[in-house]
């Protein structure tokens, strides 16, 4: 789930019985693809590498969005900023922007590039838990606006950061019952019926497509293994 | 053709088409943000798509029915009015039609022949149709809870039509437009207010980053598709160079006959088939006669060209596709011939006589014939127990031996064939 490794030189020479498993895999195509340690490594690390090309293409797109969503908040829920002395600010916005930030430009520092998946995961479940906490801590139409950021920062999630499967799922339960865990502790009152809706289905349902494009994607990495075989083999025999 | 006999062909076409690698090496390399393809590309990664939403299609419509009855549930749970009150034309009629929208994916999911229709035709009017009028619910009866819900169903459907159902990045942009602008006009006509922040996120923002994600999901698949045409362009290249290494390995250069390794190769298989058949079979142990003179006298360039018009008369005297001739060794041929006796090796043998003979090769130092002859030794077995292929060999060559020693261009066996007498070329 977490280890990415991107292996030197032709995978093949070192373990030969993966292409065997590729053929076989690709024919049936199984509905369940376990990769094996080795290339499951491999393909967390393109995973990686697509989310930071992801992030890098999109970095200025989303940070537009997050001032489009604040400006909105300053401008139609000021009463709510101005509270106790801007607390929803210090609480939750500026870590939340820090964690974007964080996401954002992240992949320029190398060791987070190398261990990408351990730092994404625990932003991912801080961002989430924040967000839901807002969705627990206000009522009305504020709550109702923060769901819709839940929701697009659930499906950034997936796509955009680009988490295998069940490492996703460990994201947004962690997440969830991080944020019940502490909404039980400061008495805040949970609204089950919605939260039901806008998360539990709303994630089984990005977990769904999650999984479906994972299952893609997968076939598409075996199809690339076969590629850089054929190419070994064809520069060998010439 | 099925769909996928059909993508296969398509990808079979383009890989014959060297610019095709071209192409694909190209745009791998420099990783356009628009990936355009060529017309035929493009056909084949529509037809890929196509087949993609026919694999996921059975599963994923009954995950739709899961989620619209959970939904159905959910709602009638929270909101029984929506199903009583008339007010609420709209929400019914979005989940009746939702409802008539699943069950015929569920039903259609199971006749294959109907999913490309569907991918192509019916699911863009579909899915533009159902969230128009979940739009148009959420903008109606925005001043209760009913609104809000009917924007998070606006999401989910959203995510389908944008993420899961194998569409363009633009047909999910189209259907976002024409949905929003039906549902627009509507609330125009009615006079309806469009409650702008919840319409700005839930709709504006959100389908934004959603056509986003459709985009480069699809970049990525194209990016994709072309590896997997690579794939076939380099597995036929591998099968081509496969096919070259094997007539190399097994041809002999200068004769162009099968070579000593074809030939033991052969050898070991006709044997043990002849044993499990118990069939005879024999084989041609020939050798051109005097051809040290004619080395010495023509040349070896001359030597080489007689070696192969020898070897050319042997192919065309050798009739059967199971028949092998090859050349065993300097100035050595042999054929081997499967299910055949002592007679029917001594028709062929007769045969490569004659058709070396009617070449006329002029070999002025020859001792037996003004031409080029040779000597046939034959041998015939019924391979068992008691003999082996050493053996069969070994004896073949020793009736070439009786042949040569019986003044050449003749042909003799190994054991005399029963009721036929020796055959004497008579010059």
């Amino acid at each position: 789930m977490f280890k990415q490794q991107l292996h030197q030189g032709s995978i093949l020479q070192q373990f030969p019985y993966l292409l065997e498993y590729t053929l076989e895999s690709l024919k049936k195509r199984k509905f369940i693809l376990a990769f094996p340690a080795v290339l499951e490594a491999q393909f967390v690390a393109k995973r990686a590498a697509e989310s930071q090309a992801f992030i890098n293409t999109g970095r200025y797109l989303l940070i537009l969005l997050f001032l489009l969503i604040v400006t909105n908040v300053t401008f139609y829920y000021d009463y709510i900023i101005l509270t106790n002395n801007y607390q929803i600010i210090r609480q939750t916005y500026i870590p939340l922007s820090i964690a974007i930030t964080f996401i954002l430009f992240s992949p320029f520092i190398r060791y987070v590039r190398d261990y990408f998946y351990y730092f994404m995961a625990l932003c991912a479940i801080f961002i989430i838990y924040h967000i839901l906490i807002l969705t627990f801590e206000y009522n009305g139409d504020y709550s109702n606006f923060v769901v819709y950021h839940l929701m697009m920062a659930i499906i950034l999630m997936a796509f955009g950061l680009r988490f295998v499967l069940p490492l996703f799922v460990i994201v947004l339960v962690s997440a969830a019952s991080l944020s019940i865990g502490v909404a039980e502790f400061r008495d805040l009152s949970i609204n089950y019926a919605k939260f039901s809706n806008y998360y539990i289905l709303y994630s089984c349902v990005v977990i769904a497509l999650t999984a479906i494009s994972e299952w893609h994607e997968r076939l598409a990495f075996f199809t690339k293994f076969i590629i850089r075989s054929s190419i070994f083999r064809i520069k060998y025999i010439k | 053709m099925n769909a996928e006999g059909q993508l296969r062909s398509l990808l079979n076409g383009l890989s014959q088409d060297n610019s095709v690698t071209t192409f694909a090496q190209n745009s791998l390399y420099t990783k356009p943000i628009f990936v355009h393809f060529r017309p035929d590309i493009e056909n084949a990664f529509l037809a890929k798509r196509s087949l993609e939403f026919s694999h996921i299609f059975r599963i994923a419509s009954f995950l739709w029915l899961t989620l619209y009855a959970v939904i159905l549930l959910s709602t009638y749970h929270h909101f029984p009015y929506i199903f009583t009150n008339k007010s609420y034309i709209i929400w019914q009629s979005a989940f009746l039609s939702a409802g008539i929208l699943v069950l015929g994916a569920c039903i259609c999911s199971f006749i294959t022949s109907t999913h490309h229709f569907i991918h192509q035709y019916l699911v863009a009017p579909a899915m533009t149709l159902l969230l128009y009028q979940l739009l148009v619910g959420s903008v109606a009866h925005a001043d209760n809870e009913s609104g809000l819900y009917a924007s998070y169903n606006i999401i989910i459907t959203m995510i389908i039509a944008l993420n899961s159902l194998r569409l363009l990045w633009q047909k999910g942009l189209l259907i976002l437009a024409c949905s929003s602008m039906m549902a627009y006009a509507t609330c125009f006509i009615n006079n309806w207010n469009i409650p702008l922040l919840p319409a700005l996120h839930s709709f504006v923002l959100t389908g934004i980053v959603l056509v986003n994600i459709a985009f480069f999901i699809e970049r990525r698949e194209r990016f994709g598709f072309l590896n997997e045409i690579l794939v076939e362009i380099k597995t036929h290249e591998l099968a081509r160079i496969n096919r070259h290494l094997i007539t190399i390995a097994r041809e002999d250069a200068l004769s162009g006959l099968a070579n000593r390794r074809a030939f033991d190769d052969t050898l070991v298989i006709e044997w043990d088939r002849a044993r499990r058949e118990e069939q005879p079979l024999s084989l041609l142990f020939m050798d051109v006669d005097h051809f040290k003179l004619y080395n010495d006298t023509y040349g070896h360039g001359a030597g080489d060209d007689c070696l192969r018009q020898v070897a050319t008369a042997i192919k065309k005297a050798v009739l059967r596709p199971a028949d092998l001739a090859a050349r065993y060794g300097g100035e050595e041929f042999v054929v081997l011939l499967p299910a055949t006796d002592g007679h029917g090796a001594e028709e062929v043998a007769e045969r490569i006589l004659r058709t070396v003979d009617s070449l006329s090769i002029p070999h002025k130092r020859s001792l037996v014939s003004y031409h080029v002859t040779v000597s046939i030794g034959i041998c015939s077995m019924l391979p068992s127990d008691k003999n082996n292929i050493a053996m069969f060999v070994e004896n073949a060559d020793a009736a070439l031996y009786k042949a040569k020693t019986s003044g050449r261009h003749c042909l003799k066996h190994y054991i005399e064939p029963p009721a036929l007498n020796d055959f004497h070329f008579k010059h």
